[in-house]
């Protein structure tokens, strides 16, 4: 965790449940790191990301479409889908997000979320996350894909080898889990989902300023 | 924010802090609003 001498050492840690394939959690995340940049304690804080799953269901190895799995599973018309499609494009694009729902790959995140923890070991957990939800949203790359998510790894400056024996041997599965349990425990039926210094919390992708707010809290709701 | 599906009311959660034994119950700073999220059912608002 970094420090920040002006603060007399001290550090906020925001922990930050989401799913690589929340449309919001990409935008959160996004708002969140605006947020840091504009907090005159920006080096004090640290992220730490957090799997959460919302389609668990979904298989490894069946890729299906996304507008087709929401109108044909979920039962929405698909104008309407189409239409809350444009509606987040838009506001990621307004983000500088380049969204691209109609080529996203939906498949189960888990191993994803594995590959973001075996990140985490090297201290690049936020690229990684980062690598991934742009895999997901705008290359339409299959985040299930283990040579493509080792290819992403390698990318970030991991081993890609390392990688890849990580996701084979089913390595972190057990830092998702305790990430599920925990987020039930929480009581946290949505993501993204932010704490911040394990004492308050942010629902959502909220702008900038909720953001920053939330860190003056922190800071000084000691 | 950009409205999406159609949802219920949006629920405050009442969740304890990632460490129950150091902190208590997690004090939400947005309210009760919960827009901008993706929930278990599938659904994004």
């Amino acid at each position: 965790m970094a420090g920040d001498v002006s603060g007399g050492g001290r550090a906020i840690t925001v922990d930050v449940w989401s799913d690589i394939m929340c449309p919001f959690c990409y935008m959160g995340d996004t708002l969140l790191a605006q947020a840091i940049e504009r907090f005159p304690h920006a080096s004090a804080v640290s992220v730490r990301h957090h799997s959460y799953q919302l389609m668990p269901e979904l298989s490894r190895d069946r890729p299906v479409d996304l507008i087709d799995l929401l109108v044909e599973q979920r039962g929405y018309p698909r104008d309407r889908v189409e239409s809350m499609h444009a509606g987040i494009t838009e506001r990621a694009e307004s983000l500088g997000l380049d969204y691209r729902l109609d080529r996203a790959v939906t498949v189960n995140s888990r191993d994803a979320h594995r590959l973001s923890y075996f990140a985490a070991t090297g201290g690049l957990q936020n690229e990684m996350v980062h690598r991934l939800f742009r895999a997901y949203f705008t290359d339409g790359l299959n985040i299930a894909d283990h040579s493509a998510l080792a290819d992403m790894a390698a990318e970030i400056g991991l081993d890609r080898d390392e990688a890849l024996e990580a996701l084979k041997s089913g390595r972190h599965d057990d830092d998702v889990e305790a990430d599920l349990r925990q987020a039930r425990e929480l009581g946290i039926s949505g993501v993204p989902f932010f704490v911040l210094d394990g004492k308050y919390a942010v629902s959502g992708a909220q702008d900038a300023d909720v953001f920053l707010k939330a860190l003056d809290t922190a800071w000084g709701g000691d | 924010m950009t409205s999406t599906y159609e949802t219920e009311e949006p629920q405050a959660p009442e969740a304890q802090a990632p460490e129950p034994s150091e902190a208590g119950p997690l004090i939400l700073l947005n309210g009760d609003e919960s827009v901008g999220m993706c929930d278990l059912e599938g659904e994004c608002r």
